[in-house]
């Protein structure tokens, strides 16, 4: 553990220093659940209108779900290089299955009759939507943002494995010189960190569901 | 295409020996996880405390990123099987113990009063009516964790448990497209083609009047 707490890892001068690697872990994390929110949300909606594409919508992204992480990395190195491209685009297509989840979910889960309610006390389209739908559908979205961003948060680290840096390159450029002390700084921190990703959007979750335990599609 | 069959079929590549050693790698884990995520299922769901605790700490190790995993072992048992195995193994068990507790937890007692009252036996409770509805349940477990290990296993290649990870590990050193691909589309359809399998496994393990349309 001497790695961890030595002052000489925590200069932010030095690029390769525990909160630089830490920043620059969270930033690829919050680039890659950006593109898949926006990409993922929209399908969600979609697909909760059209129900016979659930299916195989599911089926693909449970697919694109299944390949490996650093299979996938491993291919695109081959057509995009050693590029932020490379572990972005894996990241994005994995998040797709636990979004669109939970997004059917979500909408799937409110009941009509509360639409009808809203209708007949008056309220309008954009009342309805704004004061009904999306207080209710909006911790389940958020349960699978959660799911979502743990998971990125663990594959992310793939990135060090092609020269991208994050948390994972304390662990992949020191396999090779084996210094396992500086391996497990790097496990640990990735663990803290998605532990604490973890309970920070869970606390979100339950307050956007006033205390009730949400639903979550995992 | 020909330059991957001439990977494969290159003896210096021993293709046959790093399939017998990934398939090693994977369903060693798997085998264990199954074993000990069924068998603390079942000791715990039956007590508040002790199920609070293991669904807790499964939730927990589930939030533990896999390289993260693979790696704490690797200081104390060094490179090569046995961590990689360990940590395989501790990945897998989650899935298989919280689904085991669900799927325990979710039967009606009503069912089992009603089999009682219809003159079941303990054993004929147990064979007819609560594993039947238990199965289907403990296969999406089985599932996820067959899937996750399948998937994390290549990582093996990085702290030398052998297998088709190596190729790719070795392949992304000397960035040679052609060894990078041969592991890469080897895990990549094994993955898929137990995501699908076990897709299967658990449909058919779903009794008839339980079957439901898509959501």
């Amino acid at each position: 553990m001497k790695y961890l707490f030595s002052p000489f890892n925590y200069r932010l001068s030095d690029p390769s220093s525990i909160p630089n690697l830490t920043l620059q872990h969270l930033s690829i994390v919050g680039i890659a659940m950006l593109f898949s929110v926006v990409i993922a949300i929209p399908i969600g909606i979609l697909v909760s209108r059209y129900r016979r594409v659930y299916l195989p919508v599911i089926t693909i992204a449970g697919m694109l779900y299944s390949i490996p992480g650093i299979a996938f990395v491993a291919v695109l190195i081959t057509i995009t290089g050693l590029t932020l491209k490379t572990i972005l685009v894996p990241l994005v297509a994995y998040n797709q299955l636990a979004l669109i989840r939970n997004t059917v979910a979500s909408i799937n889960g409110i009941d009509p009759a509360l639409v009808q309610v809203a209708q007949a006390i008056g309220m309008n389209r954009r009342q309805t939507v704004g004061r009904v739908l999306l207080p209710l559908a909006l911790p389940v979205i958020v349960a699978g943002i959660r799911i979502a961003t743990v998971t990125t948060i663990g594959i992310a680290s793939l990135a060090g494995f092609i020269g991208q840096g994050g948390l994972g390159s304390l662990i992949f450029i020191n396999i090779t010189v084996r210094d396992y002390d500086a391996i497990l700084a790097g496990a640990v921190l990735l663990a803290a960190l998605a532990i604490a990703a973890d309970v920070l959007l869970l606390a979100l979750q339950t307050a956007l569901n006033r205390g009730r335990s949400a639903l979550t599609v995992s | 295409m020909s330059a991957l069959l001439a990977f494969y079929l290159n003896p210096r590549n021993d293709l046959s020996g790093q399939t017998v050693a990934f398939f090693t790698l994977c369903f060693v884990p798997i085998a264990l996880s199954i074993l000990i995520g069924v068998v603390v299922g079942v000791l715990v769901y039956r007590n508040a405390l002790l199920s609070f605790i293991s669904v807790n700490l499964s939730s927990l190790v589930r939030a533990v990123p896999v390289l993260a995993a693979l790696f704490i072992f690797v200081p104390i048992f060094k490179v090569g099987f046995l961590p990689a195995a360990i940590a395989l193994t501790l990945l897998g068990i989650p899935p298989v113990l919280l689904n085991t507790y669900i799927g325990l937890r979710g039967i009606d007692p009503a069912s089992i009063e009603a089999a009682r009252g219809m003159g079941m036996t303990n054993g004929q409770i147990l064979t007819r009516v609560q594993a039947p509805l238990v199965l289907p349940v403990l296969a999406a477990g089985v599932r996820t964790c067959a899937v996750q290990v399948v998937a994390t296993a290549p990582l093996g290649g990085l702290i030398g448990a052998g297998g088709y990870g190596e190729y790719i590990v070795d392949g992304v050193n000397r960035l040679d497209t052609v060894e990078i691909l041969a592991g890469a589309i080897l895990v990549a359809a094994l993955a898929m083609l137990i995501e699908v399998g076990m897709g299967a496994v658990e449909r058919r393990l779903t009794p008839k009047g339980l079957r439901v349309g898509n959501p």
